[in-house]
């Protein structure tokens, strides 16, 4: 059996309540490595929920999380190691400049042996020299989230990949970026984006999971994607 | 783990000392507390006893006060956009976290300990008369205890909506045993001298200490998630 066999992602009976609002109930999902997953749904159907959960952000109330094929247990730690997460609000210290931000991110990411040659060889290839030593509150949201989407492939693509609005605020040479971003990742690395732009997830995902109210209504190969243009408010 | 703390760590005296909102209005308010309460002073005549045990009571309130001012801010740079998300994205233990935010209060708690004891000696006119190296590991062990007790408060408090009023009602019966044996050996150093109460005490404050660190390091992975 190869690993592209294993699931990169189990999720089993997953639900997530927040006070008295139930925002997820029983999610039963499996995604396998090298797989683009997009989630939609209206506004409250638990996307961004569903996406903290297996980026391990959030607790599920209850349920089970398999990632790599690795049943997630206390040390969700070692885990993070392996996953890349981009929120609809960039990660980076306002009061810092991206470069110092990239600094601090590498630091704490166990793998990044030389810092500053990272820094200095995305600078160069994404041509961010007049940007990186600002201090991160004074850019544009565009240029936020294009080093935001940065940090997350940075220094190398992670085994799992998780978007939330990430095509959001960004203009069209960004949004190429993104795209080629997400088709030329490395081999096996898995990806899940959960957006509006029905567009942008129809060209980029191999597979849509539509979600209802906390539950997964369809999951939705590329030909049956006019689904959504009827059931999307 | 000590690199990763000491990253954090130095992540937020940078952002700190960036803006040092926080540091101004600690420093700020030391100032201004020990100028009231030195002015107060010169105007009673009282006996020099008096006068000496309300300039010591007069500094640990005012150092505990600083600590619960730098207590709100503490979390301020990852929760006012609700990126607390920023840490718990990173791979490291929630510990690691709660020891990284002990050791920039301690810093900053240390700079106001400083301040405060020059501002003391020279508007409050305290005359060291006992040991000063006994002085300082009594307040160090004592500042380390307030310094964790206001750390695992934030960390109480990490979601609360309505922080100002649930960080004091937390903070205070968590540290007034400390402030009341600190104050007695406090005094009892520079006054009295009587080392055996000044052992007994001191090791009361270092045993309540790590009692609340190990309690803290228990309980920070919960609380730190939602």
């Amino acid at each position: 059996m190869d690993s592209f066999s294993k699931p990169a992602v189990k999720l089993t009976n997953i639900s997530k309540i927040y006070g008295f609002i139930q925002a997820l109930k029983n999610i039963n999902l499996v995604i396998y490595p090298g797989e683009t997953i997009g989630l939609v749904g209206n506004n409250g159907a638990g996307k961004s929920t569903l996406l903290k959960i297996i980026s391990l952000l959030v607790k599920p109330t209850s349920g089970s999380i398999n990632l790599f094929d690795q049943e997630v247990n206390d040390d969700i730690h070692l885990f993070k190691r392996e996953i890349g997460v981009l929120l609809s609000f960039p990660f980076f210290y306002e009061d810092m400049t991206g470069r110092e931000n990239f600094h601090f991110f590498l630091q704490m990411k166990k793998r990044a042996n030389n810092p500053q040659k990272i820094i200095h060889d995305i600078i160069a290839q994404y041509d961010l020299k007049l940007f990186i030593d600002r201090p991160f509150y004074e850019l544009s949201t565009g240029m936020m989230k294009k080093l935001d989407i940065l940090r997350t492939v940075t220094p190398n693509f992670p085994k799992l990949l998780l978007l939330d609005e990430p095509f959001s605020g960004l203009d069209i040479e960004n949004r190429k970026f993104l795209f080629n971003l997400i088709t030329r990742r490395a081999v096996g690395s898995t990806v899940i984006l959960c957006s509006h732009d029905l567009s942008s997830v129809k060209s980029v995902c191999s597979k849509v999971i539509f979600l209802e109210k906390g539950k997964i209504k369809k999951i939705l190969d590329p030909p049956e994607y006019d689904y959504l243009l009827d059931h999307l408010a | 783990m000590i690199r990763d703390i000491i990253i954090l760590a130095r992540k937020d005296l940078l952002l700190e000392f960036r803006k040092k909102e926080t540091i101004y209005s600690m420093g700020l308010f030391t100032l201004a507390s020990i100028l009231i309460f030195s002015g107060l002073l010169n105007f009673i005549s009282t006996a020099l006893e008096i006068k000496y045990s309300i300039s010591v009571a007069s500094m640990l309130f005012i150092i505990t006060f600083s600590i619960m001012l730098g207590l709100t801010s503490i979390f301020s740079r990852e929760i006012k956009k609700n990126s607390i998300y920023q840490l718990l994205s990173l791979s490291i233990k929630p510990q690691v976290i709660f020891l990284s935010k002990l050791v920039y209060l301690g810093i900053m708690i240390g700079i106001i300990e400083i301040l405060t004891f020059i501002l003391a000696i020279i508007f409050l006119r305290i005359n060291f008369q006992g040991n000063v190296l006994i002085f300082l590991v009594v307040l160090t062990i004592g500042t380390l205890d307030l310094t964790i007790a206001g750390c695992i408060v934030a960390f109480l408090t990490l979601y609360a909506k309505s922080k100002t009023l649930a960080i004091p009602i937390l903070f205070f019966p968590l540290v007034l045993p400390s402030i009341l044996i600190e104050t007695q050996v406090t005094l009892n150093i520079l006054f009295m001298y009587n080392l055996e109460s000044i052992i007994t005490n001191t090791l009361i404050l270092f045993f309540h200490a790590i009692l609340i660190l190990v309690f803290s390091l228990l309980v920070t992975e919960e609380l730190i998630n939602e």
